[in-house]
């Protein structure tokens, strides 16, 4: 017990010799009060290093003077910035006891003072990619391990742009453009057609969708690929296809101005175009969906007395309702991101998307960069928002559902 | 009065040839046989889930082959209950009652009849996921019940359950055919139940009722190997029958008794 107490004591005092020594030298690296207040950060040091030892690993021991060392030439020999050594460095010694802190500490060093331009937008994916690796338990292996971290590194790389966006403004900038009239118009705009489109062609898609899972028939095949040529066709193909026909010059067009509903440049243009991009999602999503329904149900269901229509609304909806909710959300964001075919075809009301542009076409970026923020983060909201709903279900559909198996 | 005349369907792999069937009401009728025998598929081509491609389903003489499912007013109770897992199990129960859109009064009268009836008042609340298997099944006949079918079809009920469960429900079925009456058709590969409960059986092989009658005339006089191994006859018994040919052994359905007779 007393032989600990000695030990402790030499290491103080050597300590306070090196700090003395510094202090007395022809040249001090440090100021009086700097060196005081390293000397008690390395005390602390001291104090952390002997909870390490408790537990006798000599590794260990290694690792925590590595890593002080690695902190000490990085922002005392190579930076020079001793303020910032002593907050990190005491953030260390406190989290080495606890190794997930640890990475998130290291990632935390790595963003904020080597990728120092980049710090949020490096801290953000990193931290959750450890977070996701941290958090994989049994049955990961390493291979599958190496996967996911990859494939999230190589996400954030492809997402990097969006994160680095979204935090190039401050609060006030995204506040004063959102009071603009304009921007604040086209905004609610977009989020106004989009949920209409969304709603308009939940009534038709999802029909379809419980038919194709349902249904076999002769060239269903090409039924379902012919679903999919939305998201084949280029938008401003789409948007040039949708002029043709129902632009100012057209027969159709032309005779439903005369009707008084012109469909080009009006509301009703932007949403027939949103729902022509966002067929796909919709149909495609809600159709696995409803495949996931076992049959059985339904049988029982037309067994007691219900008709086939009955059967639809009563048992097969709510029962893939979770996977119609994905898809009607998809769908959603489709139609709000939509810019190529509005463009062309129903360049006003302005959409957010447009105003984005023919801001970038006025002012340039810089002009350009408060709105594509704005509608970057209002639509990640709701976004998110959307998603999350859907786990607040009553129930989930189990894949099996026998109803009632012990 | 059920008639069956001549079904025949082909459904993948199960196929009916030729089946024809008379149950008068108030009849028990097992349709006994080894699993891929056709037994479902004649089940479900009687609740109107296939269409025959010949042959007629008659219903006190009303023609119901083309008909819809919901349209025939039978009850069928499904193997593994196929309760619906987002309602109760009082939602379940009412189901078919709330599709006709009978009066609420009505549909507690019936729904609150049958729970006492098959005791599960205690169950009521439950979310139908945590049912046991007998509990499940129990709710699934009276979910079939409620809509007082004019045929009871029961597709191999306890083959999903466990001995003392089976036995349990068995009992029960036993009951309420006797108190309601009901003409019942029950599918199952299990002699056990088929002596239990039916008092009429039909034997199904290939697609083919191989024999019918009832119990105790099937059981006096099989007509061929296969019947009396399957009703589980003495080894006497089998021996002094006609042998089944490999055809028959391979449910192809070509019978040796039938060229003998």
């Amino acid at each position: 017990m007393n032989r600990k107490w000695q030990y402790a004591a030499a290491a103080i005092l050597a300590l306070a010799v090196i700090h003395v020594a510094m202090g007395l030298a022809p040249a001090p690296p440090f100021t009086l009060g700097v060196n005081l207040a390293l000397f008690f950060t390395n005390l602390f040091v001291f104090y952390a290093a002997a909870t390490v030892l408790r537990r006798r690993s000599g590794r260990l021991v290694l690792l925590f003077v590595a890593g002080y060392g690695a902190l000490f030439v990085l922002l005392l020999v190579i930076l020079n910035r001793p303020p910032l050594f002593i907050l990190l460095v005491v953030a260390y010694a406190g989290f080495f006891g606890a190794p997930v802190m640890l990475g998130f500490f290291a990632i935390f060093v790595l963003c904020f003072v080597v990728l120092q331009p980049f710090a949020f937008e490096t801290f953000i994916p990193l931290s959750l990619i450890y977070a996701v690796f941290m958090a994989t338990r049994a049955r990961a292996t390493l291979f599958t391990r190496v996967c996911l971290g990859g494939g999230l590194a190589a996400l954030s790389v492809v997402l990097f742009p969006l994160i680095h966006l979204g935090l190039q403004d401050s609060l006030q900038t995204l506040w004063r453009t959102f009071t603009r009239g304009d921007v604040a118009s086209a905004i609610w705009l977009s989020l106004l057609t989009s949920t209409v489109a969304t709603a308009v062609l939940a009534l038709w898609a999802v029909p379809l969708a419980y038919a194709l899972a349902r249904v076999e028939f002769a060239g269903k095949r090409w039924a379902l690929a012919i679903v999919d040529v939305p998201i084949l066709v280029p938008q401003s193909v789409a948007g040039v296809a949708l002029i043709v026909l129902l632009g100012p010059g057209s027969v159709l067009g032309s005779s439903l101005e005369r009707l008084g509903l012109p469909i080009a440049g009006s509301l009703v243009g932007v949403v027939i175009a949103q729902i022509f991009v966002a067929s796909p999602f919709l149909v495609k999503t809600a159709m696995t969906a409803f495949e996931s329904v076992p049959l059985q149900y339904e049988l029982a269901s037309r067994n007691l007395g219900a008709s086939a229509a009955a059967t639809f609304a009563r048992i097969s909806v709510p029962l893939a309702l979770r996977g119609i909710l994905v898809g009607a959300t998809l769908a959603w964001a489709r139609a709000v991101s939509e810019f190529g075919c509005i463009v062309l075809f129903a360049s006003s009301p302005v959409t957010a998307p447009v105003l984005v542009h023919t801001e970038f076409l006025r002012a340039g970026a810089s002009e350009s960069r408060p709105i594509a923020v704005l509608l970057l983060v209002i639509c990640l909201w709701v976004f998110v928002m959307l998603q999350f709903g859907q786990t607040l279900l009553p129930f989930a559909l189990k894949r099996q559902g026998g109803g009632g198996r012990p | 009065m059920i008639e069956l005349s001549r079904l025949s369907c082909r459904f993948g792999d199960f196929a009916l040839s030729d089946v024809s069937l008379r149950i008068d009401s108030g009849e028990y009728w097992v349709i006994l046989g080894p699993s891929g025998c056709g037994k479902s598929v004649l089940l479900q081509t009687i609740a109107g889930f296939f269409v025959p491609d010949r042959g007629r389903v008659l219903v006190d003489g009303e023609d119901l082959t083309a008909s819809a499912p919901e349209r025939r007013g039978m009850g069928l109770v499904f193997q593994q209950a196929a309760l619906f897992p987002h309602k109760s199990v009082w939602g379940n129960i009412a189901y078919g009652l709330r599709a006709r859109k009978l009066p609420r009064q009505d549909i507690e009268r019936t729904v609150g009849g049958l729970v006492d009836r098959l005791g599960l008042r205690a169950i009521l609340a439950r979310p139908v996921a945590t049912l046991s298997g007998g509990e499940a099944q129990r709710v699934a006949v009276a979910r079939a019940l409620a809509i007082r079918p004019r045929l009871l079809l029961l597709d191999e009920p306890m083959s999903a359950l466990d001995h003392n469960t089976r036995l349990e429900l068995q009992a029960e079925l036993g009951q309420v055919h006797r108190e309601l009456g009901l003409t019942t058709l029950h599918v199952t590969h299990s002699r056990e139940e088929a002596a239990a409960l039916g008092d009429h059986v039909a034997v199904m092989l290939g697609g083919r009722i191989v024999q019918q009658g009832t119990l105790a005339q099937v059981q006096a006089g099989p007509r061929c190997a296969f019947v009396a191994n399957f009703l589980g006859l003495p080894a006497s018994a089998v021996a002094a029958l006609p042998a089944c040919s490999s055809k028959c052994q391979e449910m192809a359905g070509e019978c040796l008794a039938d060229e003998a007779s």
